[in-house]
């Protein structure tokens, strides 16, 4: 199935389990699709050498977040459905897969078509205002379950550099 | 008047340059991964930061649109730089550096949910950018026309001791003009003098709203704003210009705190 159809068909089950009020778990077999089409765009961008490295980081990062909250969809239906409890993950789903599917599909489209730099500036804004959202509905990984499985040693080391970088560009000697 | 009275009817405003939102985002802690890193001023900026949060009802914490956008854009910035310099294993790069991303941008919302964003009308800022941009313009001037006091006082001192007071007296004059000299080494940036200008524009509407008894600062690490401090000597030919023309003090988060607790507390 296509991203596209995949996200339709989604809103379609979530606006079904809004009437309903019942969490269905359906969708996690959706989610688990579109969870490795993110996976497959963000393997895509990191082999794209031929583009600006920036470039490719940008659409990168941007396919990565939508990963991340739509794993933390999936963790947050099936727990829904293991306690029974109120399915704010319905209302909150709704609120951001809007986003989600504007900003995949903007991704996407980008893997065959040329790069203009407005474009990039669309998807760095409307990645602002999904991780805005996403973390306004509970939908976003808490900083400390993002780094979690990280390589400490080269954590440390690319934040030292970048700690370094931003010392650099905003303090004079 | 009564002192007590007097401070309590005072209002404290305090602008957010970009560079303290800056360095208090700048932070990793992580007890998993025994992680515990820092700007180098994230201290200073987040006790500021921590005095504003406990003060909340005094709103006294403020940004514009133009300080959270060039934050936001200097973080982002800062990974581009990175990535450009090296980018050696681009699937561990590209993940370590989003992960920093997103970590640095969830404490900076956290940080701007403190404080109060204030609109401004444009073409007043506008109309102040061209005051602001004359101001340094007039530094610049100054930085180039500075006098060097060194030779003189040197002739002061014991012969066998010239060349050692000579270079005391060198060193002493570098610093006390370093906020000068800087202008020359590093222009302003645009959005510096627009960061300026608003503030301006702000102050304006604050005194019509709360009469005159309003003191405004600007909270920054940027040079272009607060003291040069080195060495037991300060350098503020632009901090005091600043004051003087726009009634507007500019100072690290240290001291702007300090002023805080003395007035507030």
């Amino acid at each position: 199935m296509e991203a596209n159809d995949s996200f339709a068909d989604l809103i379609e089950r979530l606006e079904r389990m809004e009437q309903l009020q019942k969490v269905d778990t359906s969708v996690v077999e959706i989610l688990d699709g579109l969870i490795r089409k993110c996976k497959e765009t963000e393997r895509f961008w990191i082999e794209s050498e031929n583009l600006p490295v920036d470039t490719s980081f940008l659409l990168y990062h941007s396919t990565r977040n939508s990963r991340l909250v739509l794993e933390k969809m999936k963790d947050r239906f099936i727990m829904a459905a293991k306690k029974g409890e109120n399915p704010h993950v319905i209302s909150d789903s709704m609120e951001v897969i809007p986003i989600l599917s504007e900003l995949y599909e903007a991704t996407s489209l980008l893997r065959e078509r040329p790069i203009a730099p407005e474009v990039l500036s669309f998807i760095s804004n409307r990645l602002k205002t999904l991780r805005n959202v996403a973390y306004k509905v509970s939908m976003l990984p808490s900083p400390e379950e993002e780094i979690a499985e990280v390589d400490r040693a080269k954590f440390k080391k690319h934040f030292g550099r970048f700690a370094e970088t931003l010392q650099a560009m905003l303090i004079e000697a | 008047m009564p002192k007590l009275f007097r401070r309590c009817s005072l209002k404290h405003k305090v602008l957010f340059d970009t560079s303290v939102l800056i360095a208090a985002s700048t932070f990793v802690a992580s007890k998993e991964l025994s992680v515990n890193m820092k700007h180098p001023f994230f201290d200073q900026s987040m006790s500021l930061i921590g005095f504003i949060k406990k003060h909340l009802t005094k709103r006294i914490g403020i940004v514009t649109a133009t300080v959270e956008g060039q934050a936001y854009h200097v973080l982002e910035q800062a990974i581009r730089q990175e990535l450009q310099r090296k980018t050696a294993e681009r699937a561990v790069d590209f993940e370590i550096f989003s992960m920093i991303l997103n970590y640095c941008e969830n404490r900076l919302r956290e940080i701007l949910s403190y404080m109060l964003r204030e609109p401004v009308d444009s073409l007043e800022v506008s109309k102040n950018f061209v005051r602001v941009t004359n101001m340094y313009e007039n530094l610049k001037d100054r930085a180039l026309n500075l006098p060097k006091p060194a030779t003189l006082l040197t002739e002061a001192a014991p012969r066998q001791l010239k060349r050692l007071a000579f270079d005391i007296y060198k060193t002493q004059d570098e610093i006390v003009n370093s906020q000068l000299t800087n202008l020359l080494r590093k222009p302003v940036e645009t959005t510096d003098k627009t960061i300026l200008a608003e503030a301006i524009y702000l102050l304006n509407v604050y005194k019509q709203v709360e009469g005159k008894n309003v003191a405004f600062y600007i909270t920054s690490t940027d040079h272009h704003f607060s003291p040069v401090r080195k060495k037991g000597l300060e350098s503020r030919g632009i901090t005091d210009t600043i004051k003087e023309l726009f009634g507007i003090i500019c100072d690290w988060p240290r001291q702007i705190e300090q002023i805080l607790k003395n007035e507030i507390e």
